[in-house]
């Protein structure tokens, strides 16, 4: 006997609905009778709220990656997921570097971009910039991933110029239970995660983990050979979570980090032949951190809080082996004034205390050195209208040992015509401070035989800050509970951007502060949810720069500026539940080419192409507590070039990955 | 041939459904209410005097608008301390009598004052989910805390109506209020 396809299809609706009804298997209200009070007192209850909506009330352009996007994203790393976000840059430089911007200014060295780990600063103040290699957060265990395009640095402080990014983990009284999670791909060559969180007692709880992560390496775009870029990263840690009353909560965490990365260094030497001689070598990580944060909130709009944190981290690489310890105090107070005010201020209190082992490459003079940097700040939001108008006006105040007082003011407005409607539009300033390395650094860039006449770029103990005036409105409407738009425009006003002065062309570099310039652009966020099983997201950014330079002897960053953004870049997902326990993740990318993306793409004359990317994963949940994960990045082409290093790293092609991944949580 | 091959895939995804993926199949906030409620009748100490005799049911009541569905009606197979349970729903205070642990609802607290009013000293264990219920009169108040539900006691209150509560109970408590020092 033969089926038609008809019967075929009339068997598979028969019991595709026989399964729907026999579905739920609810935990009868009578089950729940026996469980004695503390049972009672641990079962979580979660409000699904499943809509299609921005961030409203907030004047600025803020974007949020919640747990659920960033599991469906199939990302591995911190990076990946920030594909996602309109605005943001992000490009690989190999298997462990990546340039991260917000808003252009991109490079191995980004400087404009604060980041943040639960309230703790990764920024490194020796270079002003992240390392991202070492930033490696338990994926399943951030509950969401803020980030702010634009100056944050009225209430984030200085370096937030043109954003910030604060990763967000969950408080472990939500990840409670285990989590075993391994994966493995041709380019993965390990994702292994183990979790385990607990309560101690009625008022506290705690999470433990360990985490690894191995790469392997790419290949070279010159000839194609290994770049030899493999890396491993194992990190641990633990979070508790407590309260005291109804009024106080407190948090205590800890992370303990090493990585090995191989890399490639392209490096001058003291000997001949001097030249960028191509030095083969493991680069070590170290770090630890401990914070703790006391919060007493009487109600919504009344709270304090203090936060201190202590991080230590420490780099060997070849060109250079650095150590940072840092101690910072954070004091905030929330409250209102009358109907219409309500007020944060704060305090904040930054010791850094640095050690640099010095190479002919690079080097720091002094080697150690000690900074303190104070803040202050006072933000008023203020209700013009009630439920209609909105304006907050705050200010931050720094004084660090390198340019003495900074102020960085906002001034910010909302405008909320009706429900489903906000405008919002902003004026704020905001400041890079320097960096070690701007002041105290020399970095060698060319060794002239026969003398040899060494060519090295010198920091500057005057360099000053850079600055920014920046412009920016943004409309978010929500016309139906399925759909959203968003979108900022943003006007970018620089002055005192790093540059290189020179003499002559045999003279000394110096880092100087001769060039301005501006930026304009968009972002667009549109979300659709067409059905229940089926969510959908399109971002969009442009962003147009042009810099100009005072500059008049010496090499100007001016092309490599304006030619390290995309001037286009769009980004494409769609979440579909095709059963309950069956989801298909789809995210389609464009990246406009960068015609410039450092010094070294230019003297080597490497345009990076515009690409298409499409990553695509699928999740089965076989049964409860376990998820199978099956993913692919970068599908379209068998690899492809995102960016040239400015230094010290040879240009590397980021190739297509497949990995599958199992998680179970018991 | 591959459709028929897909179709199959697609029945047995089905088939295996036991989704943890999303969360529609967790417990009601009022069914977990509910289970504390019986929870709490077992930790508390009412007067002889509040029962006819020693075979009479505790009663539970529920004054407002009845959000437990039928949450409560699978107490009335269980039994505290020998009594069998009552449910009781009364929609004004005048309708309340023979009553010993009384749940607020929030639809009716505007009216909180006078209801308490009347009800004190009386033992009565009042039981309310919403804001300040603690603060202003009522003896238990849920509260949500880290997305779990949690409860803090006035025992000042409890006091001046003749309840005893368990150290137990007390001691499980996110806040106590009203404890002499």
């Amino acid at each position: 006997m033969a089926f038609s396809k008809k019967d075929i299809l009339t068997i598979f609706l028969v019991l595709l609905a026989l399964a729907l009804t026999s579905l739920p298997v609810r935990a009868t209200e009578g089950d729940m009778l026996d469980l004695d009070l503390s049972s009672l007192m641990q079962i979580q209850i979660t409000s699904a709220g499943r809509k299609a909506q921005n961030l409203t009330d907030v004047p600025a352009a803020v974007y949020v990656i919640d747990q659920t996007s960033l599991m469906n994203s199939g990302a591995t790393s911190i990076p990946e997921a920030l594909r996602m976000v309109p605005g943001l840059h992000v490009a690989r430089i190999s298997s462990s570097k990546w340039a991260i911007t917000s808003r252009g200014f991109n490079g191995t060295f980004a400087n404009k971009l604060l980041v943040q780990i639960d309230g703790r600063s990764v920024y490194t103040p020796s270079y002003s910039g992240v390392y991202w290699d070492v930033q490696n957060v338990v994926l399943e265990d951030v509950e969401r991933i803020e980030v702010i395009r634009g100056p944050g640095a009225t209430l984030w402080g200085s370096n937030a110029v043109n954003g910030i990014i604060n990763i967000i983990t969950k408080q472990s009284s939500a990840t409670q239970g285990g989590l075993i999670s391994a994966g493995v791909g041709n380019h993965e060559k390990l994702l292994a995660t183990a979790r385990y969180g607990t309560q101690f007692n009625k008022n506290t709880y705690a999470r433990f983990y360990v985490n690894r992560h191995d790469q392997k390496a790419y290949e070279l775009l010159a000839d194609k050979t290994d770049a030899y870029d493999d890396w491993d990263m194992s990190n641990g840690g633990f979070r508790l979570d407590g309260d005291h009353n109804l009024t106080n909560s407190w948090t205590l965490q800890g992370d303990l980090y090493h990585g090995q990365n191989n890399q490639i260094d392209t490096l001058w030497v003291e000997t001949p032949p001097y030249a960028n001689s191509q030095i083969k070598n493991t680069a070590s990580t170290y770090g630890h951190n401990l914070l703790a944060r006391w919060t007493h909130k009487s109600s919504e709009k009344c709270s304090k809080s203090i936060q201190i944190y202590y991080d230590f981290t420490t780099r060997d690489e070849s060109y250079l082996e650095q150590t940072n310890h840092t101690l910072d105090i954070d004091l905030q107070h929330r409250f209102q004034l009358g109907v219409s005010h309500d007020i944060v201020w704060g305090l904040g209190y930054r010791f850094n205390k640095d050690d640099f082992t010095n190479t002919y490459q690079v080097s720091v003079t002094p080697e150690k050195t000690t900074t303190d940097t104070i803040s202050a700040f006072l933000q008023d939001e203020i209700t013009l209208l009630p439920n209609k108008v909105w304006l907050s006006l705050g200010t931050k105040f720094e004084h660090n040992e390198y340019t003495g007082y900074e102020a960085q003011p906002n001034i910010r407005i909302l405008f909320k015509p009706q429900e489903n409607h906000s405008l919002w539009a902003s004026i704020s300033r905001a400041v890079r401070t320097p960096s070690r390395m701007e002041s105290n650094g020399r970095i060698t860039t060319a060794v002239i035989p026969p003398t040899p006449n060494r060519i090295s770029i010198f920091g500057d103990s005057n360099f000053d800050s850079e600055e920014l005036t920046a412009y920016e409105v943004g409309y978010r409407h929500n016309p139906f509970p399925n759909f959203s738009l968003d979108l900022a425009l943003f006007y970018n006003d620089y002055s005192k951007l790093q540059s290189y002065s020179q003499e002559s062309l045999i003279a000394p570099i110096f880092f100087s502060n001769t060039m301005e310039g501006e930026t304009y652009g968009l972002e667009l966020i549109v979300k659709w949810l067409p059905a229940t099983w089926l969510e959908t997201e399109l971002g969009y950014s442009y962003i147009n720069l042009s810099m100009d330079d005072d500059l008049t002897t010496g090499f100007s960053p001016v092309t490599t500026v304006e030619g390290s953004s995309p001037s286009n870049q769009i980004s494409c997902r769609a979440q579909i539940e095709l059963f309950e326990n069956l989801h298909l993740n789809l995210w389609g990318r464009y990246t406009d080419k960068l015609t410039a993306s450092s010094v070294a793409a230019v003297q080597n004359n490497i345009i990076v192409s515009d690409y298409f990317s499409f990553d695509a994963n699928i999740k089965w949940v076989p049964i409860k507590g376990i998820e199978l994960t099956i993913a692919g990045q970068n599908l379209l082409d068998s690899k492809h070039l995102e960016f040239v290093s400015e230094q010290f790293t040879l240009p590397t092609e980021i190739e297509r990955s497949i990995y599958a991944k199992l998680n179970w949580k018991f | 041939m591959l459709r028929r091959i897909f179709y199959i895939l697609l029945i047995i995804s089905v088939l295996n459904c036991n989704p943890p993926l999303s969360a529609a199949h967790d417990p009601s906030e009022y069914n977990i209410k509910a289970a504390y409620l019986y929870n709490f009748a077992k930790f508390i100490h009412w007067p002889d005097s509040a029962f006819n005799s020693a075979k009479a049911p505790l009663v539970i009541g529920v004054l407002g608008t009845n959000y437990f569905n039928g949450s409560l009606q699978p107490l009335t197979a269980k039994k505290v301390r020998n009594r069998v349970i009552e449910i009781k729903y009364f929609k004004s205070l005048a309708e309340i009598q023979g009553c010993h642990l009384l749940y607020i609802s929030k639809s009716v607290k505007q009216n909180h004052n006078l209801i308490l009013k009347k009800l004190s000293t009386q033992p009565i264990l009042t039981v309310g989910g919403y804001k300040d219920f603690v603060k202003i009169g009522g003896i238990i108040q849920f509260i949500t805390r880290r997305d779990r539900l949690r409860f803090s006691i006035n025992l000042a209150v409890a006091n001046q109506n003749n309840i005893h509560i368990d150290a137990q109970l007390l001691s499980l408590a996110a806040e106590v209020v009203g404890d002499k020092e």
